[in-house]
């Protein structure tokens, strides 16, 4: 059967979720961009799926190039109909350390990449009337916690960006999916042992589940049962819980 | 237009076929003169980018449409140049339709030599697929009543094309792949009346089909008759002649308005949403059983008169028909079978579709004779076009019915029309074309576009072109 998505880019894939995501979707019939810095990652992939996996070496960054990129990316692979930004970083914070180097690689990777291609994207589905997008925030960006700022504040950033292209694009054909993962087993918190992480494969095999909903959507239903709780949760008593 | 080198070339846009089963986002630019043609294939090359032609977008399949391309649309090409009632000759660039011809020729007392069961055609496209109307085996196809052509090739050069030369035949029905058709001049037919005379007959089985058209092929200049799906053969024959009269009051477009109303009050604008509960096989079988009998009823042999606009062009009149076939979309198989074998192919067409519990909802039968042009599809013999509604269900099925009945085809040398066309292999088109025709066609391109600049889907598809993806085909 063909692949619900022909054409796919995941931003972010050279390691962790967005790898998992190439791979699942190359499995199921997708042709996928995959993008990211390090090359030798995404070469492994193409490896996986000959023919299916387009390996391009790009830093979100680079924002002034995204546009280009992007139209680029879609030529070489004959069409565009799923975007996924799950490019993401979250250096390790110390409980008294402030730095604004840290923050700003997060504003820079998590936010500024992640709008520089949201943009772009929604420029071109907008006016073909299709098209997904997949936002990827987290569970992180529902509240300020104590232990990261700078993470919590991107995620939050973006999960409010991706609502706003969701209402504007709402009714013109394309859809916008912000997905708010829990922990998941990748490099990213491998440092911050979490004891019952969720497996990059079953991570990955929800958020493909999830992307034609145009909603946000957690990865269990728990989490959305416990997120609406904190979120609800006045800031004296959130300050006084461990997370 | 900003045409500047660093321009963005128009913004992208969905294109679909028309039997809306596929489709391609491209940047799409509506130029308004050879100049700006010119510039877009020039800037369209330095960027990297193919260029995909556009007509009015009739097209069942892909043969309009190609992802990521810069399309160039003729929709602002459309003027007529040049008219001369007293030859009935019209110069016209690529761009103007069938509808915008005729309304333009009719107060004059002429009409388009062939037209297409679709006003909406452009010329452009017309002549890059050859079209062919219900008169096909009287007056052959539209290239056959061109006087000359305008094209610009990939590189920017004008030529002027007459029929006799080599080019001529291969531009029209070249899939616009070979150039780019920017005039024509067309040569209109007189008429005396707005009006046709149209005679009907009820037919009962395959046998009668045939040996009806062979009846009045040579007394009638349009024989057409439509084919039950859901049975075996029996149908209703239509024939018909410009009236021989002289009614000026009848050469109006005003003449020619059907009603926007069905049976007196329903707005026609309106149907396809009805027509939606019906695109199902119990709908249509009743659908067609009730056509059938109507036929039956009203089949008479006296000639009945009837407006150009209305015989020519009635599905144009139920506005965006072909929306009642949405989610999963119309594909269609229209194939062109020679003489000696359309008798025992074409029922088995059907036949093996029926089986296959496929029905087409619409079917039509036509008589054709051979044309010029290098890519024909046309044969002394009968063409049959089947309607089939894909849905998600039955989608992978259809494209084994529609292997299956083209292997029946090719099995009896029969001819795929491109127009219409969206699941032939590069190989069953080339057993088709032929491989004397197919591999001239490759060599004009290479000789007209050699760095592949002009591109389609369907192109793509049967081999005649080429897309570069970094990615192989899985
Ligand atoms: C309801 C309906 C009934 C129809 N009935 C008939 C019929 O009776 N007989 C028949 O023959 N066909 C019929 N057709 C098919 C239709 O006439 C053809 O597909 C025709 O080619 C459509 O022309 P278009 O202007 O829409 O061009 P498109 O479909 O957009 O394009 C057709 C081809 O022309 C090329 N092209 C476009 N512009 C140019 C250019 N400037 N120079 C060179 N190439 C160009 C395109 O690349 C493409 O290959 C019917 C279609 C419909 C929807
Ligand atoms: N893992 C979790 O528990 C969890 C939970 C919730 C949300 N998330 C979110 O999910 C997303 C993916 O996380 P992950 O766990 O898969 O992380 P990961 O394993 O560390 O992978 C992150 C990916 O982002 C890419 N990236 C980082 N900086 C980049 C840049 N400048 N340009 C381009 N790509 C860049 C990396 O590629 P290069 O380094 O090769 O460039 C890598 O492919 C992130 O947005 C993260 O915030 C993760």
């Amino acid at each position: 059967m063909a692949p619900r998505y022909k054409h796919v880019i995941v931003v972010g894939a050279s390691a962790g979720i967005g790898a998992e995501l190439v791979l699942q979707l190359a499995a199921a019939g997708s042709k996928v961009a995959a993008l990211a810095r390090r090359e030798e990652p995404l070469k492994r992939l193409a490896a996986a799926h000959p023919g299916q996996v387009l390996p391009i070496v790009h830093d979100v960054t680079d924002f002034d190039s995204v546009p280009a990129v992007f139209e680029s990316v879609a030529q070489q692979l004959g069409g565009c109909d799923l975007v996924i930004y799950s490019s993401g970083v979250m250096p390790t914070v110390g409980p008294a350390e402030f730095d604004f180097a840290k923050d700003r690689q997060m504003f820079e990777v998590n936010v500024l990449g992640g709008i520089a291609w949201l943009d772009a994207v929604a420029e071109r589905f907008q006016s073909t009337g299709s098209g997904t997008i997949v936002m990827i925030g987290s569970v992180a960006g529902d509240r300020g916690r104590r232990g990261q700022p700078g993470y919590n504040a991107s995620k939050a950033a973006v999960a409010a960006f991706a609502e706003a292209l969701r209402n504007r694009l709402s009714g013109k054909g394309v859809t916008v999916t912000t997905v708010k993962p829990g922990p998941v087993q990748t490099e990213l918190v491998a440092a911050l042992g979490f004891k019952n992480a969720m497996p990059v494969a079953d991570a990955a095999a929800r958020i493909i589940r999830l992307a034609p909903s145009g909603r946000e959507v957690y990865l269990k239903f728990s989490h959305r049962v416990i997120f609406a709780v904190i979120r609800l949760m006045p800031s004296w008593i959130f300050r006084h819980i461990p997370i | 237009m900003d045409l500047s080198p660093h321009s963005y070339i128009g913004p992208f846009r969905r294109l679909a076929g028309f039997g809306q089963t596929e489709f391609g986002d491209s940047r799409v630019c509506s130029p308004t003169s050879d100049d700006e043609v010119a510039t877009i294939l020039q800037t369209a090359a330095a960027q990297g980018r193919q260029v995909m032609l556009r007509g009015a977008g009739r097209s069942y399949g892909d043969a309009s449409i190609a992802g990521e391309t810069v399309a160039i649309r003729q929709d602002r090409m459309n003027r007529v140049l040049a008219w001369d009632p007293a030859t009935g000759t019209l110069d016209v660039e690529g761009g103007i339709t069938l509808e915008e011809i005729w309304r333009y020729v009719l107060p004059d007392g002429f009409w388009p030599p062939v037209v297409s069961g679709t006003m909406k055609t452009s010329v452009a496209g017309g002549l890059a697929m050859n079209i062919h109307g219900k008169n096909n085996w009287s007056q052959g196809t539209l290239g056959e009543h061109v006087d000359w052509m305008d094209i610009m090739l990939a590189g920017g050069e004008v030529r002027r094309l007459i029929p006799a030369d080599p080019l001529f035949f291969q531009i029209i029905s070249g899939f616009g792949l070979l150039g780019i058709i920017l005039r024509a001049r067309l040569r209109m037919k007189r008429i005396r009346s707005g009006s046709l005379q149209v005679v009907q007959r009820s037919v009962r089985n395959w046998q009668e089909q045939f040996d009806t058209f062979e009846e009045f092929q040579d007394r009638y200049e349009y024989i057409v008759s439509w084919v039950d799906g859901f049975h075996d053969g029996r149908g209703t024959f239509q024939a018909a002649n410009h009236h021989p009269d002289d009614e000026p009051h009848t050469l109006h477009a005003s003449a020619q308005e059907l009603s926007p109303y069905l049976i007196g009050f329903y707005p026609k604008s309106r149907a396809w949403r009805t027509l939606r509960h019906f695109t199902n096989p119990t709908g249509m079988r009743l659908l067609s059983a009730a056509k059938y009998r109507a036929g039956r009823l009203t089949g008479s042999e006296k000639a009945a008169q009837m407006p150009l606009v209305a015989f020519h062009f009635p599905l144009d009149f139920v506005q965006d028909w072909e929306r009642a076939y949405l989610p999963g979309g119309l594909l269609q198989f229209q194939v062109g079978l020679g003489r000696e074998n359309a008798r025992e192919v074409i029922p088995g067409l059907l036949a093996r579709s029926q089986a296959a519990q496929l029905w087409p909802y619409l079917i039509v039968m036509k008589r054709h004779r051979p044309d010029p042009t290098l890519m024909s599809y046309l044969v002394d013999g009968y063409s049959i076009a089947m309607d089939f509604h894909r849905t998600d269900l039955n989608a992978a099925q259809l494209d084994q019915l529609f292997k299956e009945m083209t292997a029946d085809v090719l099995a009896a040398g029969g001819k795929f029309y491109m127009a219409k066309d969206a699941r032939l292999t590069a190989d069953e088109a080339k057993q088709s074309l032929g491989e004397g025709p197919y591999h001239q066609f490759l060599a004009t391109k290479r000789e007209l576009d050699p760095t592949g600049l002009l591109v389609s889907a369907l192109g793509a598809r049967i081999g005649l072109c080429d897309i570069p993806s970094m990615l192989s085909s899985p």
